[in-house]
């Protein structure tokens, strides 16, 4: 048998203690002491007789400590310790992966062997470990890890009464925009590695190039509500951020983006200062970017490395949007490892059966408490224990 | 047997002699000032000749002189037996861990019982026991090895039960009685008549009263008393019952005090953690 929380049950052992510690602290000074010349003081009250019951008496004090170790047990949670493994797969199913016989064979093993499996790509369903989940893909073009691992971390709980331990398994195509901030924060409440499968994302355009438009400074074709408004008052920036290269030049801001973005732009660059810098969308194999910046007119800047990888990176017809590509190699072997420091998972209470037994024993006893001390203190008081 | 604790006692009393309050009526030659004149070599006065007078004690010369038949009178010594009644209840074996009262009340008896041996007066020891033990008697004697035989008696004694002293104080028949006790029993109140019949007849009583330095201030541990013959009544020692009992017990001493001295009884009362030599020295001069 193990505890689920065994801090209750070493604090009910301290108040157990403190119990005793009273009780016998109370019985030394509550007993009453033979003395020769005790006629001399006056009869004792009622009252003092009464503490000295509550707190010196044996029985009294042995319910107590059950009553007190009980509650312990009851909120340690006790259960019989399960043995082996469970298994638990998170199977990508949005619309971003390619269903194709890999994905398939890897899906039929994965569920074949998994105790549980959670398919995500929209809400993350439950599928029944003996069969396949449905191919029909679900509505997300992404399916975001991090919803997928809080759920799973959940389910872990509950295989944890069947298991000793639980291994987990993620099917996706690990595009970079499956991972957000939180993402690798949630990873680190896993314990232990999880083993990766990566398959193919689904994108009909991969092989082929993407026609490509850039709109400077500001312009407003293409879309259908404008996207930059004239900033009140126009200021300088030192520079640009963009996954390729960041750009330092006295730069002029004078646009703003407009809010809310529509949901098939994303943001590709940002200033300095965070706010988004330019903005992009793929559809119908065309790339359109927007920045809300001018290239420098003055100096060399624009002949600097890093303006012309990011002028190259623009202007490159075989690049997916941003968060499209999949994360590297190193990078996922980085994700699937164990975290070097596990982050204590949130305490989330969880009831065992036993427990529930052990708490209404506990609740009996407290109810029998008082009919115990009344009963005890109808009765005459004890008689000293050494008499001369 | 004398264990070395006595033997310091005995060594810090080593010249003490208990006199007699006042002078005894002859009995046995002995160290006190008789209140009888009798026939003697040391010269006091003379009397006529009376019949039945011994005539070795005829002042011859004088007869000589006066025609007229005197006898020498001299102040005739006598010797004061005195015997020691312990009381051995259970209130004098308090507390129980150290058996301080039963201990000081040994160690008094011993004390006064060496300083009237070296009076020259005979010492006994009476141990008023609860009924069922056997009885614990010695008899006056004026040899040392009464010290020892007074020790080892004690030493076979527990101090238990309930104990009345009233019979075993009436039936002692010496001169000088000494009662060591708490007067704790339900008789204390009667001891004091019965020792004013002893003065009736000119003999001395001394009342030892044996008293604990617990019972006179309560340790503050205590906050609840049982009385040693009635453990159910329980008795409160908090701080309004800590003042009433000091009262009570003070008051109680004080009467019982008086009881005894206007008996013409000597009271002394002698605590468990007094020096027993002082004690005794104090209890000689006839000091409280």
């Amino acid at each position: 048998m193990s505890l689920l929380y065994p801090v209750f049950l070493w604090a009910a052992a301290g108040i157990a203690a403190m119990v005793v510690g009273l009780h016998m602290l109370s019985r030394r000074l509550r007993r009453p002491t033979p003395f020769p010349t005790a006629r001399f003081a006056p009869p004792a009250h009622a009252q003092a007789t009464e503490i000295r019951l509550q707190l010196g008496d044996w029985r009294l004090m042995f319910l107590r400590l059950a009553i007190v170790l009980l509650l312990g047990l009851a909120f340690a949670q006790p259960r019989w310790a399960p043995e082996g493994v469970a298994r638990l797969a998170l199977i990508d199913g949005s619309s971003g992966v390619a269903r194709d016989e890999a994905w398939r064979d890897a899906l039929r093993r994965t569920t074949r062997e998994a105790d549980a499996v959670l398919l995500y790509g929209g809400a993350p369903q439950v599928a029944d470990g003996d069969s396949i989940p449905d191919e029909a893909p679900l509505p997300e073009a992404v399916g975001l890890l991090s919803p997928v691992l809080i759920e799973a971390l959940r389910h872990r709980q509950h295989l944890l009464d069947r298991a000793e331990t639980v291994e987990l398994t993620i099917i996706s195509p690990f595009r970079l925009a499956a991972f957000d901030a939180a993402t690798l924060e949630i990873r680190a409440l896993w314990p232990g590695p999880i083993e990766v499968l990566r398959v193919l994302p689904a994108d009909p355009d991969a092989q082929s190039a993407l026609k490509v438009d850039v709109y400077w400074a500001g312009e407003k074709k293409g879309l259908e509500a404008p996207l930059w408004l004239p900033r009140p008052e126009p200021d300088a920036q030192s520079g640009v951020y963009a996954p390729i290269a960041t750009l330092i030049a006295p730069f002029e801001r004078n646009w703003r983006l407009a809010q809310p973005l529509p949901d098939d732009l994303q943001v590709v660059a940002w200033w300095l200062d965070g706010e988004p810098a330019a903005v992009e969308r793929l559809r119908d194999g065309r790339r359109e970017t927007w920045l809300g910046f001018a290239m420098p007119e003055d100096g060399d800047a624009v002949l600097r490395p890093s303006f012309r990888r990011f002028l190259d990176w623009l202007e490159d017809p075989w690049r997916r949007p941003f968060g499209m590509a999949q994360i590297s190699d190193e990078d996922l072997r980085a994700f699937a490892a164990a975290p070097a420091q596990q982050i204590p998972a949130p305490i989330a209470m969880r009831v065992t059966p036993l427990a529930l037994w052990l708490l209404a024993l506990a609740i009996l006893l407290l109810l029998l408490e008082p009919l115990l001390r009344r009963r005890l203190a109808d009765r005459p008081a004890e008689a000293p224990e050494a008499k001369p | 047997m004398i264990n070395p604790e006595d033997g310091r006692l005995l060594e810090a009393l080593r010249g003490l002699r208990w006199r007699a309050r006042r002078p005894p009526a002859r009995l046995v030659a002995g160290a006190h000032s008789s209140r009888d004149l009798a026939p003697a070599a040391e010269l006091a006065e003379r009397r006529a000749w009376r019949q039945g007078d011994e005539a070795r004690r005829i002042d011859w010369k004088l007869l000589a002189r006066t025609d007229r038949a005197f006898i020498r009178l001299a102040q005739d010594q006598s010797r004061m037996t005195t015997m020691i009644l312990l009381d051995a209840s259970a209130s004098m074996g308090w507390p129980v861990e150290t058996l301080a009262k039963w201990r000081q009340t040994g160690r008094i008896a011993l004390g006064l019982a060496e300083a009237a041996r070296q009076a020259g007066d005979p010492v006994g020891a009476t141990v008023a026991q609860a009924t069922g033990s056997a009885p614990a008697f010695l008899r006056p004697s004026d040899q040392i090895a009464i010290l020892a035989r007074i020790a080892g008696l004690l030493r076979g004694v527990a101090p238990s039960g309930v104990v009345d002293l009233a019979p075993f104080l009436a039936a002692c028949g010496a001169q000088r009685l000494v009662v060591i006790s708490d007067f704790l029993g339900d008789e204390a109140e009667r001891l004091p008549a019965i020792a004013g019949q002893f003065r009736a007849i000119g003999r001395e009583v001394h009342a030892i009263h044996i008293v604990d330095e617990a019972e006179l201030d309560p340790p503050a541990s205590i906050v609840a008393l049982s009385d040693f013959r009635d453990p159910q009544a329980v008795r409160s020692m908090d701080a309004r019952g800590r003042a009433e009992y000091r009262r009570r017990f003070g008051e109680w001493r004080t009467h019982l005090a008086k009881l005894w001295r206007r008996q013409g009884a000597h009271y002394a009362m002698v605590t468990s953690g007094e020096p027993a030599d002082v004690a005794v020295r104090r209890i000689v001069r006839g000091e409280a």
